[in-house]
């Protein structure tokens, strides 16, 4: 087969190529948004992690009431104390690891701030939840993070 | 945040400041002054290029926290939404101005020297190199267990060492030879301070484990090990790459010199002097005090890093000071000025230690006359065991470097004494052994008055001012000795070479007559090159000669048909502000007729 005049073929081709990765750009920019905006694994909320995974997520949307009910009957925390906290808006919070032995349960957290203080990244700090079985279930015991001191007033 | 942003200006200011020394150096006759448009070309594409970046190695480390480890409790949306941010304005931005850049560097050849893209490329390579750096070590201590895990840290060393390579690779297909010196010798800073910490890090405490000592009580020494091995291994790639491979084949230079210089010398010294110091009066006290500590892995516990922080400053002397000795391809060979840089600062560092242990002496030998008041405190062997440590090590620092000069000053008097560093030496050393001796007075002085006014003058008063006296004693002996040794060469410098300030030698190719005739003549000198390249080869005897004889204050060389000619002026009264000269028509150059329109010289 003959072709008459100049073959544009390549040219166009080579027009392309700036198309293609821009679309490619764009469409690997929008899966990774998606991956990484998608909702939190979630723990089955009779599991030490779950119960933690439960109390953060209250802490953070400011429901101190629901979180303070996770916490162990004897424990010196209450709702009061939690109203005094401040948390970033940018806090987050993973799941480092979690031993369970027999009525007790620990769960590793690694809490922080991103971007943090340090410009050349930081990694947080790691806080560990001490968890008790009782007839309701797993309850978190001691002064948990975010607190540091407790009063247990619920005036 | 700020924090962050404010580091990263710190970084470019740092970065703009060297690169605009190596453009505007004399005789980089290629560099160009670039324009306030095209500088800000390059800060838009670096801040493309960082803001990208930091939102990709962010959205990856996302990734990676979410689905390579056990994820998150719980999401926010503010972390997606910066990143996203960031890669949604800065990848296009980058692109587009990358584009204009890369046009730009591909139509004029002059692009490749300027300012601007040695600038960008500097901090597209050094911020990287930093940041991907940190990374790689985070990622080593998750990787070798001493760090919680730490999947963000692995996504930044990934991203940032990518952006680190691409611009390396750009660098050294774009950049000429002599300009990517600054870009390379950072590096090469960077890695050696990362490889001598690690280095210290990992024979200390391998020393730690061998003998069972313990220098942290709440961390594991084979934590610290594997974390200083981390460092080492980070370090000594970037050293070896950027140093051993690349910066090290350097011809000496100005740069080359101040990094041999800072590397050898300041850090060298000072961390052998430290260590060495430290580690022999530990030894001392040990033997012949009253050490504090109840047994000896208690009291030698920092020992093992000490010795090393000894021994990586006294390689790092030894190897950059070699590289001091390689010839300078523009001068002839002999000392210069960077040799004098080497032996005057060595001989500051080994006098200042010295006076440490001058000042401590002092004070052990007023501690144990005034004992019988003392209550508690340092036994006064201790401080004199720190003293006596003090001086065997900074004295022959100050004797051998000393004694290089003062041989210099016997072979070649005349440089060496006229040099500029020899003259800062002896005048700063005096200096600031005079204010740091009048400070000492005035503390004694006022010890004395206040226990003289509360009726209270007793031997207590004397123990006191201990570190007073001995301050006072040390300082003024050294101010009053290099005083009477700068007088003495200041009687010695010929009253004609003195006279002339400042030289300007027109059509001397050689950069090497101009710091001759500055070190033989002590004056400021100025060379311009012919630059059509005829001329003979200027003999520095002679220019010498000519300037001595001149009566300045200054004095302007030129070459004519019947050899050099010294024309004597003074630079301080040619304050003309313009100066209009209209221009004659050729003619025979018979009788200069004088008329009232033509060759008239007026000044405003």
């Amino acid at each position: 087969m003959t072709t008459i005049g100049p073959d544009r073929t390549s040219e166009r081709r080579r027009a392309l190529v700036p198309v293609v990765a821009v679309v490619g750009l764009v469409a690997v920019l929008a899966v990774v948004l998606f991956a990484v905006t998608r909702p939190a694994k979630v723990w089955d909320p009779a599991t030490p992690q779950g119960v933690v995974q439960t109390y953060v997520t209250a802490v953070l949307a400011g429901d101190t009431v629901a979180a303070a009910d996770l916490l162990a009957p004897g424990s010196p925390c209450a709702a009061t104390d939690l109203d005094r906290t401040f948390l970033d808006r940018d806090t987050r919070v993973d799941l480092v690891g979690s031993t369970v032995q027999g009525t007790q349960a620990q769960v590793r957290v690694r809490v922080g701030v991103d971007p943090g203080a340090d410009p050349l990244g930081d990694n947080g700090e790691e806080r560990t939840f001490r968890l008790t079985r009782t007839t309701s279930g797993w309850r978190i015991d001691g002064i948990p993070w975010p607190l540091y001191e407790c009063t247990g007033r619920l005036t | 945040m700020i924090a962050s942003v404010l580091l990263l200006a710190l970084l470019v200011v740092g970065v703009v400041v060297v690169v605009r020394a190596v453009a505007h150096r004399p005789g980089a006759t290629a560099a160009r002054t670039s324009s306030l448009r095209e500088l800000f070309t390059y800060v838009l594409l670096l801040v493309a290029v960082l803001v990208t970046s930091t939102g990709t190695a962010g959205l990856l480390g996302q990734l990676l926290d979410r689905y390579a480890t056990d994820g998150p409790l719980v999401t926010g949306s503010v972390e997606a939404a910066r990143n996203g941010a960031f890669v949604v304005v800065g990848l296009p931005l980058g692109l587009l101005v990358g584009l204009v850049i890369r046009r730009a560097l591909r139509d004029d050849p002059a692009e490749r020297t300027s300012f601007g893209w040695a600038a960008y490329v500097t901090a597209g390579t050094v911020v990287p190199l930093v940041v991907a750096m940190v990374a790689v070590h985070d990622s080593l201590g998750w990787a070798l267990g001493v760090d919680p895990e730490n999947p963000r840290a692995v996504a930044r060393a990934v991203v940032w060492s990518l952006v680190w390579l691409v611009h390396w690779r750009l660098d050294r297909a774009l950049t000429p030879s002599d300009h990517a010196t600054p870009h390379l010798l950072l590096g090469s800073a960077l890695g050696l301070g990362t490889t001598v910490v690690g280095a210290v890090g990992t024979v200390g405490n391998s020393l730690d484990l061998a003998f069972g000592l313990q220098r942290d009580t709440f961390v594991d020494p084979q934590d610290q090990l594997r974390r200083a091995a981390a460092t080492l291994l980070v370090g000594a790639g970037v050293w070896t790459l950027y140093w051993w491979r690349h910066a090290s084949a350097r011809p000496r230079g100005q740069f080359t010199d101040a990094y041999a210089l800072a590397a050898g010398t300041l850090v060298g010294i000072v961390a052998g002097v430290v260590g060495t110091v430290w580690a022999v009066s530990d030894g001392l006290v040990w033997a012949l005090g009253s050490p504090a500590a109840a047994g000896a892995v208690e009291h030698f516990r920092n020992t093992p890093h000490l010795l090393a922080t000894a021994a990586a400053g006294a390689l790092l002397w030894w190897y950059h000071t070699g590289l001091l000795a390689r010839p300078v391809a523009t001068a002839r060979p002999g000392r210069d000025e960077a040799h004098r840089l080497r032996d005057y600062a060595s001989a500051a560092l080994g006098l200042l230690a010295t006076c440490v242990g001058g000042v401590m002496l002092v004070v052990a030998l007023v501690d144990a006359l005034t004992r019988s008041v003392a209550v508690a405190g340092t036994p006064a062997a201790n401080v004199a065991l720190v003293a006596v440590s003090a001086l065997v090590v900074g004295l022959p620092v100050w004797w051998l470097a000393w004694r290089t000069a003062q041989a210099a000053c016997r072979t070649a008097p005349g440089p060496e004494r006229a040099s500029v560093t020899r003259r800062t030496y002896l005048v700063a050393v005096t200096g600031v052994g005079v204010l740091v001796a009048v400070g000492a007075l005035i503390g004694v002085v006022y010890l004395l008055l206040e226990d003289l006014f509360a009726g209270a003058l007793t031997l207590g008063t004397l123990r006191s001012l201990r570190y007073a006296l001995g301050v006072l004693v040390v300082a003024a002996a050294v101010a009053g000795a290099h005083a009477a040794l700068f007088r003495a060469e200041r009687a010695l410098r010929p009253h004609a070479v003195q006279r002339v300030r400042y030289v300007v030698l027109v059509g001397a190719g050689d950069p090497a007559v101009a710091h001759e005739v500055a070190a033989t003549t002590g004056a400021r000198v100025l060379s311009w090159p012919r630059t059509d390249g005829a001329g003979p080869v200027w003999s520095v005897a002679d220019v010498a000669r000519l300037v001595a004889a001149s009566p300045g204050p200054d004095v302007v060389v030129v070459q004519t048909p019947d050899g050099l000619l010294a024309v004597p002026v003074d630079r301080q009264r040619g304050d003309v502000a313009a100066v209009t000269v209209p221009l004659v028509p050729p003619g025979p150059p018979a009788v200069p007729a004088p008329s009232a329109d033509g060759g008239t010289v007026t000044t405003s």
